[in-house]
């Protein structure tokens, strides 16, 4: 029951963030002012560093908050200041044919993103790899929810270790690279 | 698939936009979708791998920042604009 409401907590907070993530990475690219847009990229640098915490790694998500929205938002926003752009803010955003061209690549770029997440390999050579790739997935599932579950039960305990060294230390291997 | 969207916004926007501060932090954007990719699946597959080459991207991506913004003081010192439609001297 305890796991149960965290991992919909989790979830919760995963949604929530995904979706300020990517209304705030809307923003940035739509705003005129440049200050703006450099004020929505911290909301988005900050919604990531919160999904680095949920993915447990706590280091990235410092490094993230210190580096990304610490230094380089801040000399972003100096060279806003050092270059006064007012004849930029006066001049329309004007729709030009070209963009209208590169939006489109952008949004067929999108789906053949989203193509290669779903998509099943026609060649089946693929498979494997994917497999492996669900079974650590499992796995770690496994490994995090075990714990509450068999407390101190001894041959739980040692299931367990058991599981976690064949993850570590098991003959899975990691995406070939011709498939990159 | 969440960084697949926030990649495709940064394209959307380097491709569209034309002021090279925000073409700049569009690129930002993208390094930051491709760490986050990073960071998953070495949760996912239990590797530390992804962990150290999203941290060796956000130290390309400082130093980058560091040298993109200063050649964009320099250009508007020579040029007076970072309109991109404009700085068009390596154009062929």
């Amino acid at each position: 029951m305890a796991e149960n409401i965290g991992t919909i907590f989790q979830w919760l907070i995963f949604l929530g963030m995904a979706f300020i993530s990517v209304l705030a990475s809307f923003m940035v690219i739509t705003r005129k002012n440049p200050i703006h847009s450099a004020l929505f990229l911290v909301l988005t640098f900050l919604c990531v560093a919160v999904l680095y915490l949920l993915l447990y790694s706590q280091f990235i998500a410092i490094i993230q908050v210190v580096v990304y929205a610490g230094a380089i938002v801040m000399l972003i926003v100096f060279v806003i200041m050092l270059l006064d752009l007012e004849n930029e803010l006066r001049s329309r955003l004007k729709i030009v044919y070209s963009k209208v061209i590169g939006g489109f690549l952008a949004v067929l770029f999108l789906f053949g993103i989203l193509y290669s997440v779903v998509a099943k390999s026609p060649t089946g050579k693929m498979e494997g790899c994917r497999r492996s790739a669900f079974y650590s997935i499992s796995f770690s599932f496994r490994d995090h929810i075990r714990p509450s579950r068999c407390g101190h039960h001894r041959s739980g305990h040692i299931k367990q270790e058991k599981d976690i060294r064949r993850v570590l230390c098991g003959s899975f291997q990691p995406f070939p690279l011709p498939y990159i | 698939m969440l960084s697949g969207v926030l990649f495709t916004i940064g394209v959307i926007g380097a491709l569209t936009r034309r002021n090279a501060i925000v073409v700049f932090m569009c690129i930002e954007l993208m390094l930051n979708a491709v760490n986050l990719t990073f960071v998953t699946f070495s949760h996912f597959l239990q590797s530390l791998d992804g962990v150290l080459f999203a941290f060796f991207v956000m130290a390309v991506a400082a130093a980058e920042a560091a040298v993109g913004l200063a050649i964009f003081v320099v250009i508007y010192r020579s040029r007076e604009t970072i309109n991109l439609d404009e700085i068009n001297i390596l154009k062929w």
